[in-house]
């Protein structure tokens, strides 16, 4: 998307989407009748946007920037670059220490078979995003 | 390896008394990273040293000095 396209829009790619699915998290929320969780949805798509729309002030600060997803220019990419990499290395370690423990507390709590999968599927789906993230990184030299 | 990048970024704004939120605007990027050139805690790609010196119509090695040891 080239940068003259991207100014005019309201958020960054990712928030669109984020705020999407909050969105249609609230109105699915709402039509089976959780009104709880519809006020929870619109909370948070609302600070979502609050904070994303504040991030793309002229004067805002880097940090704020790239923890709203709103990259301005080549460094916030590269300041959420060294972000994520951290992100992705603690998900990695927690999502195995989760695994390791589940299987090992899965017996003696009685927990549900569909906890154990639930958790392999966090560490399988997060080792996928990582090879498929990293093979398109190589291919973009 | 260490290399140390040095940039004429803040003198030549200097000399045409623009600030780092005019100089950003001009190139597209953050004032912040404006600041983080200019005292060498950010090294700017190839694409904007590119466009920094071109601004200022300067070569890139004259704008930027590059010590490898």
């Amino acid at each position: 998307m080239s940068t003259s396209i991207r100014n005019r829009l309201l958020f960054s790619t990712p928030n669109a989407i984020f705020i999407a699915v909050l969105v249609v998290g609230a109105v699915a929320a709402a039509i089976v009748g959780d009104w709880f969780y519809t006020v929870v949805l619109v909370a948070v798509g609302a600070g979502v946007s609050i904070a994303a729309i504040h991030a793309r002030r002229p004067d805002s600060r880097d940090v704020a920037r790239v923890n709203a997803l709103e990259y301005h220019d080549e460094r916030d990419r590269r300041i959420a670059q060294l972000g994520f990499a951290s992100v992705g290395i603690a998900a990695l370690i927690l999502f195995a220490i989760e695994f390791v423990a589940v299987i090992v507390l899965a017996g003696p709590l009685d927990w549900a078979p569909a906890v154990q999968m639930l958790s392999a599927w966090h560490l399988v789906l997060l080792c996928v995003v990582w090879a498929v993230a990293n093979s398109v990184a190589a291919r973009r030299g | 390896m260490l290399v140390v990048m040095r940039s004429m970024v803040r003198q030549l704004r200097q000399a045409q008394g623009l600030s780092q939120q005019a100089l950003g605007q001009a190139l597209g990027v953050s004032r912040q990273t404006i600041n983080a050139i200019e005292t060498e805690r950010y090294d700017p790609s190839l694409r904007l040293a590119v466009r920094l010196a071109r601004f200022f119509q300067r070569p890139v090695e004259e704008m930027f000095d590059v010590d490898i040891d």
